[in-house]
């Protein structure tokens, strides 16, 4: 009796390398295809733009600056975090920063990159032209003529409608 | 004994591979949950870059106007020609206009306090018919 019992023990064992391969695969998949959404201002709301040309990554010879910016009305948890009052909120790579700390921002890339580069204005849709327009002025005085403006095409996961 | 010292060898290299799994398979689902995809994006352009100087200047510049402001003012936020229209009456406006002439300078003016979204609503008509010509105004 006692052997037959050792012979059923024998039956159960399963090999488990190729499984944990498996699993291992599947973390390193999405540990290196996870992306923090730190670098942007998460409170904007993007007008959707489906008939623009998309957005690609290899799209541009030279990277795109993105200027982010919203029209705040009251405090939100990225606003208390930067330390920032409400009011006309300019972001570039999730900080925040006046007119003229943007306009000596991208005054120092065209120094070293030159005018000949992208600028994405990713705005809220109910910031009022006029905030969007201060930033466009900026970009006229030091001469960056790429400019457009970011639509959605398709929200992912992230997007707070 | 020859028996005795196999069973033992057998039972020393078992390694018990439960809790290892479990934790693996709580790291997918934590690199699941927290996983979030992108936005599909696009690009409107406000600035377009200055005419090639080798180009010759049509004789006659056809212009459309659009003029864009709060909706809270009444209305949808356009007008088209000084004419108020809504969303869909721009579109048709739009496409007329890129029937006659794709290459007619399509002039945005936008109050200081008109929402944004207006100004891309409209830029993706523009784009949808292949007007390119844009210049964008604030009043």
């Amino acid at each position: 009796m006692a052997k037959k019992k050792r012979k059923t023990e024998g039956g159960v064992d399963l090999d488990m390398t190729p499984m944990i391969d498996v699993v291992f695969q599947l973390i390193i998949f999405f540990v290196v295809t996870l992306k923090t959404a730190d670098s942007i201002n998460p409170d904007i709301v993007l007008e959707y733009g489906k008939n623009g040309p998309q957005l690609k990554a290899d799209e541009y010879k030279v990277p795109p600056v993105t200027v982010e910016v919203k029209r705040y009305k009251r405090p939100t948890d990225f606003l208390r975090k930067s330390g920032s009052p409400t009011g006309r909120v300019v972001s570039i790579n999730g900080a925040v920063m006046s007119l003229d700390q943007m306009r000596v921002l991208l005054r120092n890339i065209s120094k070293t990159r030159g005018t000949n580069f992208p600028l994405l204005i990713r705005a809220d849709k109910d910031t009022p032209h006029e905030d969007v327009r201060a930033v466009m002025n900026v970009c006229n005085e030091i001469g960056i003529w790429q400019v457009s403006f970011l639509a959605m095409v398709k929200p992912g996961d992230s997007s707070k409608q | 004994m020859a028996k005795k010292k196999e069973r033992v060898k057998s039972e020393g290299v078992a390694l018990d591979m439960t809790p290892m799994i479990d934790v693996v398979f709580q790291l997918i689902i934590f690199f699941v949950v927290t996983l979030k995809q992108e936005d599909i994006l696009s690009h409107l352009d406000a600035m377009a870059p200055s005419p090639d100087s080798k180009a010759t200047p049509a004789e006659k510049i056809e212009m459309v106007t659009i003029d864009i402001y709060n909706p809270k003012q009444g209305g949808e936020g356009f007008l088209m020609n000084k004419t108020p229209v809504s969303y869909k009456q721009l579109d048709s406006e739009i496409r007329r206009a890129a029937r006659n002439n794709k290459g007619s300078t399509v002039l945005l003016r936008c109050t200081k306090d008109s929402p944004h979204s207006l100004l891309v609503k409209a830029l993706d008509l523009c784009n949808k018919y292949g007007m390119t010509n844009l210049a964008i105004f604030s009043l």
